[in-house]
């Protein structure tokens, strides 16, 4: 009697001191010490309501049964947070940006913010998870009932369903006190957590606790205890590897799935950066916590009397052993486990109940109304009240109609099958752009029926929903669609069986109904965003900019966000426009702000749904979608065109600084110009005047010499005149100015006419070779510029040929359009580089003595650039060598330069 | 990976082909968290080759336990490990993990990079 009553005491106080940190964290929070709340640790202790009564109790009964299989339970989830880089982070960076309150949240805004979608994984997530509830419910009982039993045989107090039903009621009452207080727009529960970090210690003290008495205080120590271990019934390696490897990927994808464990991981994450501690140190919690269960099992096996509960070996041990305080604490360890698995599983289940399933249906029947009056908030937190009384109580009911039991046990896998159907979708969701909606249907549709079909009824208990007939053969007598036998295959576990067909089936008809299906607009844009959550630092926008009315809105925020919240939101929204007051412009920016605020505090999709209530119609159409690819386009055409302008630019600067290179190499050319032509003029012109005032100032001088300086004048004089003629034809030739004379004249008489004003048909030094055959051709020129070519050319050769026989080759020849002249004469080669500059003005070769003033060639080059042709040295011909070429036909050029 | 891919991808920032010690120090660090849970996987499935109690060898508990867990601390340590580097590496970028190229999710572009 005194036992059982110090145990209601012991319970009663501590659920009390679970108040009291609860609601100590929650004043702490709303004071603004948030720090040590939402600190690392807090957050790896919240993960540890993986860990249920199912595995508190249940880990020990599962050895006893398979031995080490039971550690598979825990491996999965040590492997997905040691791997927290791939899948873990992302769904918490997705969680956090798109304020996703619950795992349905997440998958149905991935795919359009699908509401079908949506009330298909809440029904989903309440079949799956309302038995489990009730497992805790029955591991609460059950442990009572051990205290019962020793304490005083036929103890009325002790009545099943009366205890399952008070702990039922406290628990609603504990979480509609704490989970419902506020709704809060990031939908953390500061108490709440805080509560549940304390019963995950709790938990692991007083599981460590049992188990150190075991090993110490009744096997002696590590060494015998193993021993004793090899000794037993389950004293060797026994576990058939199907199940290793299925319970370990089922544990591992419930651990994802589990809307309770997505809500403590995702949800209620305050740092993404807590991970880097949960990653490691939660697996540590898990494997400390199975580090017992073995031992525990063996000795439990050892002491206790054959047909004892092994599920109850961690309360039954100490209890037989006389060790009152440590059951105790045991107990206190199992209604941890059992109370905060309940207390966040409900919470999970309410946020999605209310937000997908009373919400849109509230919002439906209000209609058009919805912005007009009322409190939404009161609407959604007394929809969640609701809901968390109704999940518990269901819960109760199930316990109650199954009779608990081993029935009930086996729910825990069960449960895990149901919940992992959703893993395809998930996965799919937030790594493949190309999943849609039509895919995640069809997937989740077909495991959930497999599920349900091959397991879950089937668990209800044999000659419950099928008969025995028809497991054994199938519906109507057909073999292949035996539940635990599908397609023929008998003997497989029913757990394995049932995960490997859901699943298989499931990702098969995810992905082919994916790849062969076309994704709405919202979809591909919130799949785009979901996907590359880690490139795009900003959200693309959702909601095209019609005419929403910003009060309307402000109203609706009010009622779902308060107005406090609602009004700061709007001002900074406002700000950030560069508007004062409280009125943003509904711009597509301010309206996903706005959407995703709301979707804090009830559901993505509802959140749509509101806001497209006020703006009206779809919010997102083809055009939109183009819209943005169109507004990257134009970026990427204005950077393009950026880059072609200073590219044009750079070229430019570099014409312009040839430009200038030439210029001031012209002025330097000028200069040098300049000095030279006064040179030039200077010496004539210095003899002309000495010699003139030799003559004006000598009064007797002899005829002869008179005669000789008045030649000498004269001759200079001759000399300027030519210099000037020079001079002049050039720059006429220069600035293309000259007017050619076009004529028809063959090359012979052109040459013929050039020799003879030279002087040398005849009799001359010089001797002229020439091949009249090549000659015979009719040009079509300026034939008397042509000629002043040729005598500039033969008078050089003429003058500066410095062999002992001088001679002048003329070798012509043409093609159907050209003609090519050379000159060769056998004199001096001129240095390579003299034959650069001998074209240049003024430019001569070697000493002055045949008194050239060095525009012949220059006079050359000019007028056959005139013609169409050029002149250039021609290197190799063992003398001085000159080409000429020109177009047979001279073809005016219109040209205006 | 859509229709979308390439317009979206060419206007990111380029990603540079080699990095300054300290980011390719912490690209490894991520290589090896990225790896860990695939070597536990691998190690945690060994069992599945051990012969069972039906056959001449049978493993006792005692050995099994003790692989099991010696593989499960051996996990946690390293993990541990390579938490505190990424986090003590990337501590200043850790307010804006988005312009952090190397988190972005599966993308092979990454792997490939260097």
């Amino acid at each position: 009697m005194g036992q059982i009553n110090l145990l209601i005491f012991v319970s009663l106080a501590y659920v009390l001191a679970l108040f009291v940190v609860a609601f100590m964290a929650e004043r702490a929070a709303r004071a603004g010490r948030v720090k040590w709340l939402r600190a690392p640790l807090i957050y790896t202790l919240s993960l540890s309501i993986y860990c249920t009564a199912w595995t508190f109790y249940g880990a020990v009964g599962f050895a006893v049964r398979s031995g080490l299989e039971f550690v598979t339970i825990y491996l999965g989830p040590s492997l997905v947070m040691l791997g927290w880089w791939w899948i873990v982070r992302k769904l918490v960076r997705i969680g956090r940006s798109q304020r996703i309150t619950s795992i349905a949240d997440l998958i149905s805004s991935r795919f359009g913010k699908s509401n079908l979608l949506a009330v298909g994984l809440t029904l989903l997530a309440v079949i799956g998870t309302t038995p489990y509830i009730a497992l805790q419910l029955q591991s609460v009982t059950q442990s009572y009932g051990v205290f019962a039993d020793a304490s005083e045989a036929g103890f009325d107090a002790y009545d099943q369903a009366t205890t399952a039903l008070w702990v039922a009621v406290g628990l609603a009452l504990f979480t509609i006190l704490f989970g419902t207080r506020k709704l809060d727009v990031n939908e953390r529960h500061d108490g709440v957590v805080m509560a549940i970090a304390v019963e995950a210690v709790v938990k692991l003290v007083a599981l460590l606790a049992v188990g150190v008495f075991v090993v110490w205080g009744i096997a002696g120590g590590i060494g015998p205890m193993m021993a004793q271990i090899d000794a037993s019934e389950i004293g060797t390696w026994n576990v058939s590897g199907g199940r290793w490897a299925g319970l370990t990927f089922l544990s591992a994808a419930a651990f994802l799935c589990l809307p309770r464990m997505f809500h403590v991981m995702v949800v209620e994450n305050a740092d993404e950066s807590h991970l880097r501690l949960a990653s490691w140190a939660f697996p540590a919690y898990l494997m400390l916590m199975s580090l017992f269960v073995l031992p525990i099992a063996v000795i439990g096996l050892e002491l206790l009397p054959a047909g004892s509960n092994p599920d109850m070996f961690v309360l039954t041990v100490p209890l037989s052993q006389g060790q009152n305080e440590l059951a105790m604490l045991s107990f206190l360890g199992g209604l941890s486990s059992a109370t905060s698995m309940v207390i966040v599983a409900t919470i999970a289940l309410s946020t999605m109940v209310s937000n997908h399933i009373v919400m849109p249906l509230w919002l439906y029947f209000k209609g058009s109304t919805a912005s007009m009056s009322g409190d939404v908030r009161y609407v959604v937190l007394l929809a969640r009240r609701v809901s968390i009384g109704a999940v518990v109580m269901l819960a109760y009911f199930y316990f109650n109609l199954s009779g608990g039991g081993a029935a009930l046990a086996a729910i825990g896998l069960v449960s895990f099958v149901g919940v992992a159907q959703a893993l395809p979708t998930l996965l799919g969701g937030i790594f493949w752009r190309g999943a849609t909606r039509t895919g995640a249907l069809a997937g989740l549709s077909i495991g959930f029926v497999i599920w349900g079909y091959s397991l879950f009824l089937p668990s209800l208990g044999a000659g419950g929903v099928f008969s025995e007939a028809t497991m054994l053969n199938g519906p109507l007598g057909v073999r292949w669609l035996a539940p635990q036998a599908l397609f023929g295959i008998k003997g497989i576990d029913p757990i394995l069986h049932s995960l490997l067909w859901s699943m298989l089936l499931n990702t098969m008809c995810f992905v082919l109904f994916s790849l062969g299906s076309f994704p709405r607009p919202l979809e591909r844009l919130q799949g785009a965003q979901f996907v590359n959550v880690f490139q795009h630092a900003t959200a693309m926008r959702g909601w095209s900019s019609s005419v929403a009315q910003s009060e309307d809105l402000m109203i609706m925020a009010q009622r779902i966000v308060g107005a406090r919240e609602a009004q700061s939101l709007f001002r900074k929204e406002a700000e950030k426009q560069g508007i004062s007051g409280l009125v943003p412009e509904p711009t597509p920016e301010f309206l996903n702000v706005l959407e995703k605020e709301l979707a804090g505090s009830v559901g993505a999709t509802t959140a749509h749904a509101m806001v497209a209530q006020i703006v009206g119609g779809a919010s997102v159409s083809v055009d939109d979608l183009l819209a943005v690819a169109d507004e990257r386009a134009q970026l990427m055409v204005y950077s393009n065109k950026l880059e072609t302008q200073s590219a044009e630019l750079k070229r430019t600067a570099e014409q312009l600084r040839r430009a200038n290179k030439k210029l001031t190499q012209l002025s330097v050319q000028k200069d040098g110009f300049l000095s030279q032509i006064s040179h030039e003029l200077r010496t004539p012109m210095t003899s002309i005047r000495s010699f003139s005032e030799i003559l004006r100032d000598s009064d007797d001088m002899a005829a002869k010499d008179k005669a000789r300086y008045a030649g000498i004048i004269h001759s200079e004089t001759l000399r300027l005149t030519r210099l000037l003629d020079d001079l002049l034809d050039l720059s006429v030739l220069e600035a293309g100015r000259v007017s050619l004379n076009v004529s028809r004249s063959s090359l012979g008489d052109i040459l013929d006419a050039s020799l003879a004003s030279l002087g040398l048909l005849s009799g001359d030094r010089l001797q002229i070779e020439r091949q009249r055959a090549g000659e015979d051709v009719m040009l079509q020129t300026d034939v008397d510029r042509l000629a002043q070519v040729f005598i500039n050319i033969i008078s050089n050769a003429k003058k500066y040929c410095d062999a002992e026989h001088p001679s002048l080759k003329i070798n012509a020849f043409h093609t159907e359009s050209q003609l090519t002249v050379d000159f060769i004469d056998n004199g001096n080669v001129i240095e390579p580089d003299m034959r650069e500059v001998i074209f240049e003005k003024f430019s001569r070769v070697g000493e002055t003595q045949a008194g050239g003033a060095g525009l012949g060639l220059s006079i050359c080059r000019e007028i056959t650039h005139r013609l169409g042709g050029e002149i250039f040295y021609l290197p190799g011909q063992g003398g001085t060598a000159f080409r000429v070429q020109l177009p047979l036909v001279f073809i005016p050029q219109t040209e205006s330069a | 990976m859509s229709e979308q891919g390439p317009l979206l991808e060419e206007t990111r920032p380029e990603r540079r082909l080699f990095l300054e010690r300290r980011g390719y120090t912490q690209k490894r660090i991520i290589d090896g968290a990225r790896l860990l849970p695939v070597l536990g996987l691998v190690l945690f499935m060994v069992p599945l080759i051990w012969p069972k109690a039906d056959e001449d060898v049978v493993i006792e508990s005692s050995t099994s336990t003790l692989y099991i867990f010696a593989v499960w601390f051996a996990l946690i340590f390293v993990g541990g490990f390579l938490a505190m580097r990424v986090g003590a590496i990337s501590e200043p970028q850790e307010q804006d993990t988005s312009n952090d190229p190397s988190l972005s999710d599966l993308d092979l572009q990454v792997d490939g990079s260097e």
